[in-house]
């Protein structure tokens, strides 16, 4: 093909290349000040032919992000009603839900919803969650949404669950308790007209009941434990046993447990019942520990068909005190555990022995119950106190006068406490803070609570941008 | 005695040095950014200027670390040695008519071998670390720098034929309007009133222009940059032979490779581009008292730029010198850092085979030109 070069030509031709590539690189230092805009995808100009400098000096400059973008979540709490679907939906399990019946109605959200349930707990560990939107498609009342805030960096991993919960733990019992009290004595009212034997008893059960039963709606049910749990109601009905309140520390666990602890549970228990579907057996005090973990997990079905079943499920085990459903069932269940959260399990067997025992309603027992269980425990105890207290307060609403200093420590958890802080980063020396004081219970350091949508990109958050 | 006023002179060049350096590693990291359609240093100071001052001043904090093997002598020597060879080559730069360190009659060839001198600092340096890498680094910057001093002083050698002195401040005037003698361009054309870039050397004498290209990929060797740097080829070597240097000795060595730029940038600059002399030149000559009876169109024409731009007296025309051969010498090291962003390293025979088989051919045919060009000059113009 080519000759090969003269010496001449060789020294010209490098000489040339030398010059083209020199003329290239004078070019770029000759557009080194001209800058444009750092532009969004949805600039129409974003693949035209840049000139200059590339770098985005990303503190002070950042691209747009898509109108529809999808960041960090963000969840109005004023205008959730609790109904779970956000995270039911979410593939990855970030959401974490907590509810509880209301007395009544709490008021309405911004598009007109009512709202029926409690929202202690609304937790979205932004660490989990993978973008996917689903949970804002899902959301009735559009108060979950993902905002426009990309650089939420925590140094400590803890630090990306969100809590957007409606009250305090402080404020969580006391509500909690008003309202069960006061659920219990309108029950009461009404079993003492359905049933004819020990009124008392039968009030006290009920409102037991439906407290555990509002926790386990947020857990998915599978169709067979709804299925269960119809069933057992009839069959708690029929019996009228005294209920008792012991699956509720199950629902609890159920939050923080991850599900795979639970279908081991319910496959141990299957056995004791030997038929777990109503139709089968409908008196059995075996399927107690049985219902309880399935409703924890998966309470998918309506709110009211849960509480039934729990109602249901604690009075059989009542009735029939039977030593082998417990003993068996812890077992079983740290067996479970090894999976995931054996320690929460461990926990919850301890806290459900404890109920067992303490069955006989007594106003006391919380202290104990509550060191054990801690986070866990918390409803179990709820409930107990509200069987054995059964003082019918009224008031739903949120007002704060008794702040239990016992409650406090035991709650620990992450709930945040009752000053609803403006949005403040969660920061490391923050979460310490929660954690230390938890006995001195009354007005413990106001948690700040993380709420990522205080952060606007705009302002300079001291958090995350450096 | 005269002392005082030398003191003063090499503390004003000194400090002079100093900052140029730090403007230098400035622009070095400015111009590579831009090439790189980056950014560069932004954070300290309006667009990262204070950049600089916040690296040395970092330098200076840090401690002189001592390798345990190393010839303590030798490395704590070889730094000083690499940064006094450099500066003391600037005492033979006419920054202005008759502003100069020392008016040496061999200025040139002193500033040639002032600069070899730093082979020997680099040597001392990697010799004395006591590392491999180091110890690599000078061998190679040894054996690159003496094969294109050669190459480079030939370049020079054909530029002094055509002046007939190594007298810096003699070469300087030769390209200006001052010029001791007629100033003829190509040879034929007499420019001696118009001045302008027609007296400097590489425009009277085009051959020299060659002649300048070899000197300065020369330098470009003698400085170790790219894409010269395999002393300090950073893939292969770290950083080579100032591996082992730490805080302010290795400020020093820095310092001393952006000066030694600036001083090869300064000869260069001297001996084909004319000095302190200023590019533009004068237009149609001006009788005195003319101007009084001229239009504004003639009188524009008529424009001394020549004179305007270099100045009466001596301050003006110590200010505008410094200002003309400051910027050209600007311009080279600028030059340096284009191509340096701009070439990929070449591999040792690839260096060597430049030097030996490319430059110095070149140059000793130059060399020719000029003693031929330099006949027929004279004897045109006796």
């Amino acid at each position: 093909m080519k000759k090969r070069p003269t010496y001449l030509r060789a020294v010209l031709a490098s000489l040339g290349t030398m010059f083209k590539g020199m003329r290239l690189t004078g070019r770029h230092i000759l557009t080194g000040y001209e800058r444009a805009a750092p532009l969004g995808i949805e600039d129409p100009n974003y693949f035209a032919a840049a000139r200059g400098p590339i770098t985005i000096q990303y503190p002070q400059e950042k691209v747009a992000v898509p109108d529809n973008g999808r960041y960090r979540l963000y969840m109005e709490t004023e205008d959730c009603i609790g109904c779970d679907k956000c995270a039911r939906i979410c593939p990855v399990d970030c959401i974490t839900i907590e509810t509880f019946r209301a007395d009544g109605d709490l008021g309405r959200t911004s598009d007109g919803t009512t709202k029926r349930l409690h929202l202690p707990t609304f937790d979205i560990d932004m660490g989990k969650c993978m973008f996917c939107g689903l949970c804002t498609t899902v959301c009735p009342t559009e108060c979950l949404t993902m905002t426009p805030v990309y650089d939420y960096s925590e140094y400590d991993r803890d630090n990306f669950v969100y809590h957007f919960g409606a009250y305090s733990p402080t404020e969580d019992m006391r509500i909690r308790e008003e309202t069960e009290a006061t659920l219990a004595a309108k029950k009461a009212a009404k079993s003492v007209s359905v049933a004819p034997s020990s009124p008392e008893e039968k009030p006290k059960s009920r409102p037991v009941m439906r407290p555990a039963v509002k926790p386990a709606e947020s857990a998915p049910v599978s169709a067979e434990e709804t299925a269960t749990e119809e069933s057992s109601p009839e069959t708690a009905t029929t019996e009228n046993a005294p209920p008792r309140p012991r699956p509720r520390p199950m629902m609890k666990r159920k939050e923080d447990d991850a599900t795979p602890a639970l279908p081991v549970v319910e496959e141990n228990q299957d056995p004791h019942t030997e038929s777990p579907t109503a139709e089968v057996a409908p008196h059995r005090p075996r399927p107690r520990p049985v219902i309880k973990p399935k409703v924890e997990d998966g309470a998918k079905p309506p709110v009211e068909e849960n509480l039934d079943s729990h109602s249901e499920s604690p009075t059989i085990e009542i009735a029939p005190p039977r030593p082998r459903p417990r003993p068996v069932m812890k077992p079983k269940v740290e067996d479970d555990a090894n999976s995931k959260p054996a320690v929460e399990e461990n926990q919850d067997s301890h806290s459900e022995s404890p109920t067992a025992e303490v069955a006989p309603p007594r106003p006391r027992p919380r202290p104990v119950i509550k060191p054990k269980v801690e986070d866990d425990a918390k409803p179990s105890v709820e409930e107990n106190q509200d069987s054995h207290t059964e003082s019918p307060t009224l008031e739903i609403a949120p007002p704060r006068p008794r702040p239990r200093p016992v409650m406090k420590p035991k709650v620990e958890d992450e709930i945040p406490t009752e000053t609803p802080v403006t949005a403040e980063p969660p920061t490391t020396e923050e979460s310490s803070d929660a954690s230390t004081p938890r006995d001195d219970a009354p007005p413990l350091p106001p948690k700040p609570r993380p709420r990522p949508i205080m952060r606007r990109p705009d302002q300079p958050d001291g958090g995350p941008a450096t | 005695m005269e002392l005082a006023p030398n003191i003063l002179l090499v503390s004003l060049s000194l400090g002079f040095v100093a900052l140029y350096a730090l403007g230098a590693v400035y622009a070095e990291r400015k111009v590579s950014a831009f090439i790189q359609d980056r950014l560069g240093p932004m954070e300290v100071g309006p667009r990262g200027l204070l950049q600089t001052v916040a690296d040395i001043l970092k330098l200076l904090l840090k401690e002189n670390i001592n390798p345990t093997a190393a010839d303590k002598k030798l490395f704590a020597l070889a730094p000083i040695v690499i940064f006094a060879s450099v500066f003391a080559g600037l005492a033979v730069i006419p920054v202005g008519p008759g502003i100069l360190g020392a008016a040496l009659n061999v200025g040139l060839l002193y500033a040639m071998a002032i600069v070899s001198i730093d082979v020997i600092g680099l040597l001392m340096a990697g010799w004395g670390s006591n590392n491999k890498y180091a110890f690599l680094g000078a061998i190679r910057a040894v054996s690159q720098i003496i094969s294109y001093e050669i190459p480079a002083a030939i370049a020079l050698l054909a530029a002094i034929m055509m002046y007939g002195s190594l007298n810096m401040s003699t070469i300087s005037l030769a390209q200006g309007l001052s010029a001791p003698t007629q100033v003829y361009f190509l040879g034929f054309a007499d420019v001696t009133q118009l001045g302008g870039m027609l007296s400097w050397g590489v425009i009277r004498y085009p051959h020299l222009l060659v002649a300048w290209l070899i000197y300065f990929i020369a330098t470009l060797a003698e400085c170790n940059r790219a894409p010269f740097d395999l002393p300090e080829a950073e893939s292969e070597l770290v950083s080579g032979f100032h591996v082992e240097y730490s805080g302010f000795r290795f400020a020093v060595i820095f310092l001393a490779e952006y000066a030694n730029m600036f001083l090869v940038g300064l000869i260069g600059a001297v001996v084909f581009w004319g000095g302190w002399a200023t590019p533009l030149p004068n237009l149609m000559a001006l009788a005195p008292g003319q101007a009084a009876s001229m239009s504004v169109g003639q009188l524009f024409t008529h424009l001394q730029f020549g004179h305007l731009t270099t100045g009466t007296g001596v301050a003006a025309m110590a200010i505008w010198g410094a200002f003309w051969i400051l910027t050209k010498a600007f311009f080279t090291v600028f030059l340096m850092m284009w191509i340096r962003w701009t070439l990929p390293r070449v591999r040792v025979d690839q260096l060597l085979k430049l030097s030996w088989k490319v430059l110095t051919p070149i140059a000793f045919a130059l060399l020719a030109i000029s003693a031929v060009w330099k006949l027929l000059e004279v004897s045109a113009h006796l």
